[in-house]
């Protein structure tokens, strides 16, 4: 069958693609440093798996229907499942004007994801080892469920161009509707679980309720095979159930018969757009559709930096959507510090972690820089401003984004956690230097080697290998900033004791200093970036 | 106008009639009806948003129409979409190849798909004569913009189609490309091939199309042989160029909106 040959194509060029730069030495090194660093990942899991008693099956058995029911109900309410009719501009142009029919690419679709989700099961079941009996049972397990989450995916975005858009919105609000109501009687009939109860405490008690085994009962099937015990009866009992419940799925699937084409080039095209903002903007590039109600007023010119700055700020603003969201995700990490520091206790070590951790994933999202740039890079250098000017331009939207993140986190946290407010506000003073110190070190490593988000294939060891030196050495140079900073604070407390505000400002002072030391240097790396050599495809 | 001499006249292999297509309340092409038979080379003109592109993709099955009827080769797009597909070749405007197959794997596909028997010779004639040889082995992504068209048009050409359709064919091909592009259109139509091509350089159409449909805002204002459109806008001489009569139909249609052809 054809569209069989262009998964074998295109798994080839995975291949292709993977061994590629192998062959020259630093490809080569690259590689094997990935192979390491990901064996090192999977290695404790593995060591856990076969030194440490295994979970109790009985704790995977509640837990995987609930964790299933979930994901469906986000199917469900959301546009997650999306991806599971969503075809890439090249499927559009060469499948659908060729001789197949519809079924036959969504049998390439299907066979798509089930072949992606085998390669998955392999690397996911060994993660999960610790939570299962054997190793055959987890693989079997986790391909089924994953099998399971994308036919049901599927179902949804066909049921929905079956029925009219506002049916569909209609029932979306009738299976919310439904939802709520049958947690609301779940939970009064699993009264009895404490406020402070763990999550799989929670789990317990709700399972307890009637309405909510019987609602959870089809997701079993998939708890049970992956605790198998033995391949006989369980597995092949267990597994032979799910295998049946994920063929009912698929014979829905060809049923329904829908026309999903045009939907399907829809949430491609969605979905394509989605990975271009990303790869600009990161994560605050998340909205779509945004209407322009507002501009901002000009910067000063700043020798040049005010524009670039005004136009990055700009586009930072104008995913508003994407910033509340980030807002949202700080919230949660650092919310179980300000639990902590709610009972008057000092949390400013769990709220800065948090925000350490928050800080660590949003530096590779918030790209309103040189690596959001990397299509713009010829009309950059193209433009009458100096390179120096260019980078402090091109710095201050991430900076000041990441500030302002900060500043609102650490200040709601100070005032909730009256035993840490002091620090909190210290943090927020220094924040500014250390948010530059860290896109400094960001944008002059990209300068220096440049890389796309997003271009990866899953698995690919040698980018991997990449990545890896690439943080390796931003970590070093981090370490190195601040461990000056650290120092010469260090050196004033020796001498005055400690005395928080001339302490912080002194980092403060240092900081910004080794900000101003590494601008000259991204000015350089950008001089030399080549556009035509070093834009990464 | 020059006009490419018809040596296969025959029952049309595109067959449009009576084409709606709407987005909501928005309606993108209203009603159109158009043949183009095997020999003719049909200019699908047209401002920006004139419907152009959605035609061709709905001939293509890419997308439904809302309604109306759509024949390729006497298939019915709808009602037997790969017996019409098999028989059509679409090549859009900035086609999307997948990045990391080579053009040698885009080939090998392409022929599966359409059961094209013993492609490699054929293949390979298609990459000579667009001088893509060298770049065989080549992933996608490495491709320049005119090489991935190109590509695009080998694949196109490779199963032999009666009916092709090109959005804008000439975009990013260097001049030797261009007249490769013409010369192959050419000899296609000549060959018993029904073309459609859509496009903005007037100057492609008038040395191409044997016929000439010109939409506005999803509405046909002519459609006909070449040498006719000049006689059929008041004003516009016999021997007008294509685009005192392009500039003619649109700007009547802007003064008397509902006055379509």
């Amino acid at each position: 069958m054809p569209l069989f040959k262009l998964i074998l194509l295109q798994g080839r060029s995975v291949r292709r693609r993977m061994l590629r730069g192998a062959k020259s030495v630093r490809g080569a090194a690259f590689l094997l440093l990935g192979t390491i660093i990901f064996s090192l990942w999977l290695g404790p899991s593995l060591w856990l798996a076969s030194t440490t008693a295994r979970t109790d099956p009985q704790i995977v058995k509640n837990v995987v229907p609930v964790f299933l029911l979930m994901i469906c109900l986000m199917n469900l309410v959301t546009s997650a499942g999306e991806k599971a009719i969503a075809f890439s501009p090249a499927e559009v142009d060469f499948l659908f004007p060729a001789p197949f029919t519809r079924r036959q690419l969504l049998a390439y679709k299907i066979g798509k994801s089930a072949a992606a989700a085998m390669f998955a099961s392999l690397i996911l079941s060994l993660v999960l080892l610790k939570h299962a009996q054997m190793w055959i049972a987890c693989y079997v397990g986790v391909i089924l469920t994953l099998l399971f989450t994308q036919f049901f995916s599927t179902i949804v975005m066909l049921a929905i161009q079956s029925v009219a858009e506002r049916a569909h919105s209609r029932a979306r609000k009738l299976v919310l509707g439904v939802a709520a109501a049958v947690l609301v009687v779940g939970l009064m009939q699993a009264r009895g679980a404490s406020v402070d109860a763990k999550p799989l405490d929670i789990v317990n008690h709700l399972r307890q309720s009637p309405v909510i085994r019987a609602v959870l009962t089809p997701f079993g099937v998939f708890g049970n095979t992956l605790t198998a015990p033995h391949i006989y009866p369980d597995l092949l009992k267990w597994g032979g159930v799910a295998l049946c419940v994920d063929a009912a799925m698929l014979w829905i699937i060809f049923s329904l018969d829908t026309n999903f084409m045009e939907a399907g080039i829809a949430a491609g095209q969605r979905h394509y757009d989605r990975v271009r903002r990303m790869r600009r903007g990161g994560l605050t590039a998340i909205s779509s559709k945004s209407t322009i109600r507002w501009h901002l007023p000009p910067f000063p010119w700043a020798g040049g930096a005010g524009p670039i700055a005004w136009r990055q700020i700009t586009a930072a603003l104008r995913g508003s959507r994407g910033l509340l969201l980030v807002l949202l995700f700080g919230g949660l990490v650092v919310g179980p510090g300000v639990l902590l520091g709610r009972s008057h206790r000092d949390a400013t070590g769990p709220i800065v972690t948090g925000l350490a951790w928050l800080t660590v994933f949003l530096s590779s999202t918030l790209k309103f820089d040189f690596r959001g740039d990397v299509d713009q890079m010829e009309n950059l250098k193209a433009l009458p401003i100096r390179p120096a000017a260019v980078a402090l331009g091109q710095l201050a939207a991430p900076t000041l984004l990441m500030t302002v993140v900060h500043a609102v986190l650490l200040v709601t946290a100070a005032i909730l956690s009256p035993a840490s407010r002091h620090y909190l506000i210290a943090a927020v003073f220094l924040s500014l230097p250390l948010n530059g110190l860290l896109f400094s070190v960001e944008n002059l490593t990209f300068l220096l080697f440049p890389s796309r988000m997003a271009t990866a294939s899953p698995g690919d060891l040698q980018n991997f290998g990449r990545q890896a030196v690439l943080f390796f050495l931003k970590i070093v140079i981090l370490i190195a900033a601040a461990g000056i900073a650290t120092v010469c604070a260090g050196a004033l407390w020796m001498m005055i004791g400690f005395k928080l505000i001339p302490l912080a400002i002194v980092a403060w002072i240092v900081l910004m200093l080794e900000v101003a030391a590494l601008i000259p240097a991204m000015a350089f790396a950008f001089m030399r970036y080549d556009p035509s050599a070093n834009t990464p495809t | 106008m020059s006009a490419f001499p018809i040596s296969h006249q025959s029952s049309p292999l595109i067959q449009v009639t009576d084409f709606h297509k709407s987005y909501g309340e928005t309606t993108a092409v209203d009603g159109l009806s158009f043949t183009v038979s095997a020999g003719q080379v049909l200019g699908l003109l047209g401002p920006n948003g004139a419907g152009k592109t959605t035609t061709m993709r709905a001939i293509s099955g890419i997308i439904p129409a809302t309604r109306g009827q759509l024949l390729v080769a006497g298939y019915d797009v709808a009602q037997q979409p790969v017996a019409a597909k098999q028989r059509l070749a679409y090549v859009p405007d900035d086609p999307k190849l997948f990045d990391a197959l080579t053009v040698w794997e885009h080939l090998e596909f392409t022929a599966a798909a359409y059961h094209v028997e013993n492609f490699a010779p054929m293949g390979a004639a298609l990459l000579q004569q667009f001088e893509l040889l060298d770049k065989r082995d080549t992933p996608a992504q490495q491709l320049s913009r005119g090489m991935r068209q190109k590509a695009a048009i080998c694949c196109a050409y490779l199963h032999d189609p009666d009916a092709i359709m090109f959005d804008e064919p000439l975009t990013g091909l260097d001049p030797r490309g261009i007249r490769t592009m013409k010369e192959s259109i050419l000899a296609r139509a000549q060959a018993g091939a029904a073309v459609v091509v859509s496009s903005h350089l007037l100057s492609l159409i008038e040395d191409l199309c044997t016929h000439l449909l010109i939409l506005h805002r999803g509405q046909s204002l002519f459609f006909g042989p070449a040498g006719e459109a000049a006689a059929a806008f008041a004003g516009a001489g016999a021997d007008s160029s294509l685009d005192e009569v392009f500039f003619r139909a649109t700007e009547a249609m802007e003064k008397t909106p509902n006055a379509a052809l």
